[in-house]
């Protein structure tokens, strides 16, 4: 192999021939050279294989990400189907979101397949029904081809059904729809062919959108090479819930046997999916695909899976879509429509409609676009006219400080509870190094110590409000919330919750086992749930006794994520049921949640259960007659504290409906470091500070803090007063460097649409900015200390790091200094005549000084290591540091320069936040650092109280409880 | 645990961008532990079979791990760069794990019973690739990473050249070369068997 190089050669220049021409050009570039041809040949005999190869992996959706396809700009992939990838893209023209169905490469090599297709798209694309995902047209560019789809957020019936059958009222309004959408496609000549709930998609105001009409024939025909392949898809679908290969289960059985189809297969389908709907299951199911198969051909849907209450009328319309014979099946889809229509709920005159309150919107919808009468400009009314009606429900913000001598204890992940009639909160605290309950009463500014609750954690109240449990050494215990002697209720050790019901019996968590039961008056603890060792369970943590009195809400705990899901379980034991899960345990119900840490699952009255994961509160519908999960996961409150090592997160529900929860993840502070290593705060702000810089007088301190879901913005703070305003917004704003006059700061600025450039931008004001340079891989540094140029470190292919500089006002660059090796950090010493910087030339970085804009060696400055070069004010010391040690070298500037040894200052501790730029910088007298400190142990020192929050959750989270 | 949040990700690899090394070590960790979570749960649907998309997986790790708006696609070519190597390491372990020894592309795709209706993409065997990079490593190192950017984070010859810094035109070509040499040697381990 060591004539590789010749190898790739021949090779390249091979391929660029005919396939003929290959062997011939090959044996005359190789000569007598056998090893060599033989190695070439070996290679080209793959070329054809190379071509489509399966290595080709990439191409299978991510490239086309940020491609663009006409006025089409590709953003993200939603899906791959079995009709190749779907994505979601903006029309740069119109600028609306889409959704593009990529057609599979097969297309664009048959002339006569495309314009079929195109045919056929065409027609599709002149269907128009508010129930139908309406098809806006075809695009094609480079050889590919994309259907261009109106994209309809909100989740596909098939993730509704996820957590089992739907309410009667909501069943038939999403069944009206799908049928007044195929009526229409039918009136038009055109099957859908592929009726399925991962089809239907259910929009955020309840109108339901039939997705993909006609397309299965469409690219069925013309994908194959049999042109009467009637088959529907089998989705390989998602890539988020995992590859998984889809059923046949709505195959009409015309279609399974391969015969002609025609509008009854539709009718079949819809039949299917209205059973689903309405038992919660597949009409026709099995573990292979000949299984189900089987089942459709052969046997009856399991009809008495339909619940009770489905009126005769409507069980027979199921039962007449699915007759196997296709002439006994309904024959046409309006029939089921008219039976439909006569079972929806009459509905209140529009009069009525402005006056129900917002949390009854989402319920509203479902029979308003049930009934049809209204159309989504009026909802937009019923929403705006509840807000109206509820403004004297005000939603109030407010914070509760703990007192001065109490750290919240976190350690066990240790919650607070609040009295169910919202007026007290208990807490575990340590105080003066001893761990017990604290009771503050809201309506009131004192908080009180719990007597007898020593090592006391996981306070929680008995319904009545008058006693508070907890653990402590060992035990369950109870004392009265106004003092008293506390009592032993039994044995355990301390576990991740308790809750106590209105029967005076305590459920509780006990480690690495399922939940226990105990009467409140003591007694021995009686199991409540085993854990399903199969499915990987490690434990039961936070029972929530429901407000039936007679069901337990759980989190269920697997060995490797932490929770994983949440069950309900009689109060008085028997079989677990999961409500909701993520993907990582194995059920076969409940709601499928995204993965990350599941914790903490409480209802609220509002119709919802709300839980913890990964810092932030979420909420979810939850129907408590049939204790069912439904809808989506809908993110609430972000930046909620998390308990050390996971597993808690520190919030709670009162009845009333306020949140109260602990603000957690700013961790960060600013402080000022004497030569000594002795430590003063300049404010007593906590974030996720970064890259920090003083300004030429000292006086303010220009920070980077990285927000939650928003752009890292500089901030000034005031050194001596702690106050501090915000320099940049809009966009990521990282770097920042003072001018000599301290009245601007140049940084780097990442622009969503223009990109990545250095910016100035008034220190005072605030404005937009003057874009300076474009810069990738810029890192701004400095000053001339007259002000006229900007020094930079940029990051070159060939050179690595390398100096440059640019000159202002007329912007040009220039090159200050390039080697092979990485120099970065350029400053100018204050009389603008040496420039300080580090290279790793040596094998590891080091900082230098030479002269500025004049020929002259360099100088070394550190010795076994140094970065951050940072000159004196008055150009006596130049300061770097190692690590965590920081280090001054006299220096005299002059002509020459006359350099000291370096002297250890000191070296902070495991606090200091390092990066590799701007960790640090020195006061103008010399005798203060600024930087950053991390502090792991920053107990969290306030509790947020929200007031009628479960307004703004019923606001966000729709559910179809009143 | 506590999973990583977007914004931390984020704000690392735009610092990672600008150059701070520092950033890429704390990334590696938040990005390795999520792509193992993300292809556990893939694999966990082994009872219906799976065809293993390193693409789709990485993909899914980017879109939880990063707000895409706030970063330029330099900065994603950079996170499928490092995203790649860590994905064929999650693979490798995974395969390993799983006792599959080196049988060759294929060895365990998934066929329906009814093989007219779906189209499953047979997955080239981890393993067998794995050790097929491992020796065009050793006679052209470059290579092997074009690979392993396109084949396991799903690169594009575009973010390919930008991740590595090189041209166009170079990655086209390496990547035609070495999708030669490891079908031959696919091949090669696939007659030994």
């Amino acid at each position: 192999m060591s004539d590789w190089r010749r190898v790739e050669e021949i090779v390249h220049a091979a391929l660029e021939r005919s396939p003929g021409e290959r062997m011939p050009f090959v044996r005359e570039a190789c000569g007598a050279d056998e090893v060599l041809r033989t190695e070439v040949e070996s290679l080209l005999a793959n070329a054809s294989a190379a071509e489509k190869s399966t290595l080709r992996m990439g191409d299978l959706g991510l490239d086309m990400v940020g491609q663009q396809i006409g006025v089409y700009r590709i953003e993200s992939l939603i899906g791959v189907g079995g009709m190749g990838e779907v994505y979601r893209a903006r029309d740069t023209k119109l600028g609306r979101d889409v959704a593009i169905k990529i057609l599979p490469p097969s297309f664009a090599t048959d002339p006569d397949r495309l314009a079929r297709f195109d045919r056929e798209a065409r027609l599709l694309a002149a269907l128009n029904h508010p129930n139908i995902g309406t098809i806006h047209g075809l695009e094609e560019a480079d050889g590919m081809r994309g259907l261009v789809l109106e994209l309809v957020e909100g989740p596909t019936l098939a993730e509704r059904l996820h957590s089992g059958s739907l309410p009667l009222a909501e069943a038939l309004a999403i069944a009206t729809q799908i049928a007044d959408a195929l009526d229409a496609a039918h009136e038009s000549g055109i099957l859908h062919r592929d009726l399925k709930p991962a089809n239907i998609k259910i929009k955020p105001d309840g109108v339901v959108k039939v997705l993909d009409f006609g397309l299965a024939k469409v690219i069925g025909e013309s994908a194959s090479r049999t042109a009467d392949s009637e088959l529907p898809t089998l989705t390989v679908s998602g890539t988020r819930e995992g590859v998984v290969l889809g059923t046949p289960a709505y195959m009409s059985p015309e279609q399974a046997r391969g015969k002609p189809v025609d509008k009854r297969t539709d009718i079949w389908a819809f039949g299917c999916v209205m059973f689903e709907l309405l038992a919660g299951r597949p009409a026709f199911s099995g573990e292979t695909v000949s299984d189900t198969i089987a089942a459709i051909l052969e046997r009856e849907p399991p009809w008495d899976a339909l619940p009770g209450t489905t009126p005769a009328a409507i069980r027979r319309v199921v039962q007449r879509c699915l007759e196997k014979n296709p002439k006994q099946r309904l024959r046409d889809i309006g029939d089921a429509r008219a039976e439909l229509a006569q079972q929806l709920v009459p509905v209140a005159p529009a009069a009525t409609v402005t006056r129900i309150r917002t949390g009854w919107s989402g319920r509203l919808a479902w029979i308003l676009a049930a009934a049809g009468i209204v159309t989504s400009i009026a909802l937009g009314t019923a929403f705006l006219g509840g807000a109206r009606d509820d403004a004297a429900v005000q939603i109030v913000r407010s914070v509760i400080t703990l007192p001065p001598a109490h750290e919240l204890e976190l350690a066990s992940g240790s919650l607070f509870a609040v009295s169910p009639d919202g007026h007290r909160l208990v807490y575990s605290a340590r105080r003066e190094g001893r761990i017990g309950l604290y009771v503050r009463t809201l309506d009131r500014f004192q908080t009180d110590a719990l007597e007898g609750t020593d090592g006391a954690a996981h306070p929680f109240f008995s319904p009545d409000g008058r006693w508070v449990g907890f653990f402590a050494n060992g035990a369950l215990k109870k004392v009265p919330v106004t003092g008293g002697t506390a009592t032993v209720i039994c044995s355990t050790p301390a576990a991740h919750g308790a809750s106590w019901a209105p029967d005076d019996t305590i459920v509780f968590a006990r480690p690495e086992s399922g939940l226990m039961r105990v009467s409140a008056n003591g007694g021995t603890p009686q199991p409540v749930t085993t854990l399903h060792a199969p499915r990987g369970e490690r434990g039961h943590d936070w029972p929530q006794v429901l407000p039936d009195g007679r069901s337990v809400l759980f989190t269920i705990v697997m060995g490797s994520d932490y929770g994983a899901g949440f069950g309900v379980v009689p109060l008085e034991g028997g079989d677990t049921r999961v409500v909701a899960r993520h993907s990582g345990l194995k059920a076969e119900k409940g709601s499928l949640l995204p993965s990350g840490d599941l914790v903490q699952a409480r209802y609220v009255a509002s119709g919802h259960i709300v839980y913890g994961q990964v810092g932030a509160i979420w909420g979810l519908g939850f129907d408590l007659a049939q204790l069912s999960a439904h809808g989506s996961p809908v993110e609430l409150v972000e930046d909620v504290f998390e308990g050390q090592g996971g597993g808690a997160i520190y919030f709670a529900v009162t009845e009333p409906g306020s949140l109260v929860y602990v603000p957690g993840g700013t961790d960060r502070s600013l402080v000022l470091v004497d030569r000594r290593g002795r430590t003063t705060p300049i404010s007593d702000t906590r974030a996720p500070f970064r890259l920090l810089r003083l300004s030429p007088d000292g006086r303010r301190l220009a920070v980077c803090i990285d927000v939650p879901r928003g752009p890292t913005s500089i901030w000034a703070f005031d050194v001596q007063r702690g106050t501090r305003t915000r320099i940049t917004s809009e966009s990521h704003s990282l770097l920042p460097v003072w001018t000599p006059d301290g009245r601007h700061i140049a940084h780097n600025r990442l622009h969503r649409t223009e990109g990545l450039a250095i910016y100035l931008q008034s220190a005072e004001d605030g404005g937009k900015g003057e874009r300076l340079i474009d810069a990738t891989f810029h890192e701004p540094y400095s000053w001339t200390p007259d002000g006229q140029m900007l020094l930079f470190s940029v990051r070159h292919a060939e050179t690595q790091w390398d100096l440059w500089a640019a000159t202002l006002p007329d912007r040009v660059v220039t090159p200050v200094l390039v080697t092979p090796d990485n120099d970065r950090l350029p400053t100018i010493s204050p009389d603008g005549e040496w420039l300080a910087y580090i290279s790793d030339e040596s094998g590891r970085y080091e900082v230098y000084v030479r002269p500025f804009r004049r020929p002259g060696a360099r100088i070394p400055i550190s010795i076994d290591g140094g970065t951050e070069p940072v000159w004196s004010r008055d150009g006596n010391e130049l300061f770097f540091r190692r690590g965590n040690e920081f280090y001054a070298v006299p220096v005299k500037t002059a002509a020459s320069l006359e350099v000291g040894g370096p002297q250890f200052l000191f070296a902070h501790g495991q606090p200091f936040v390092s990066s590799e730029l701007s960790s640090y910088d020195v006061t103008p007298d010399g005798r203060h650092f600024a930087m950053i400190e991390s502090d792991p142990e920053s107990a969290p020192t306030q509790f947020r109280v929200v007031t009628n929050w479960t307004q703004e959750l019923s606001n966000r989270v729709p559910t179809t409880q009143p | 645990m506590p999973t990583p949040s977007n914004i931390q990700v984020t704000a690392l690899l735009v610092a990672w961008g600008h150059g701070d090394s520092g950033a890429f070590d704390r990334l590696v960790p938040l990005v390795h532990a999520e792509l193992r979570r993300i292809a556990r749960r893939h694999m966990g649907h082994e009872r219906v079979g799976h065809t293993l998309q390193p693409t789709a997986l990485v993909n899914e790790a980017y879109l939880k791990l990063v707000d895409a708006r706030q970063i330029k696609w330099q900065d994603r070519a950079h996170f499928f760069a490092m995203s790649s190597r860590l994905m064929r390491q999650v693979l490798v372990d995974w395969a390993r794990a799983r006792g599959y020894q080196k049988r060759g592309a294929g060895a365990h795709n998934v066929t329906l019973d009814e093989g007219r209706v779906g189209v499953v993409e047979q997955p080239a065997d981890v393993i067998a690739l794995d050790d097929a990079l491992k020796a065009l490593e050793q006679i052209d190192e470059r290579k092997s990473r074009v690979v392993e950017l396109r084949f396991f984070g799903g690169l594009s010859i575009e973010e390919t050249a930008e991740a590595l810094n090189m041209s166009v035109r170079t990655v086209k070509r390496d990547w035609t070369m070495a999708k030669l040499w490891l079908l031959r040697e696919l091949r090669k381990t696939r007659a030994e068997r």
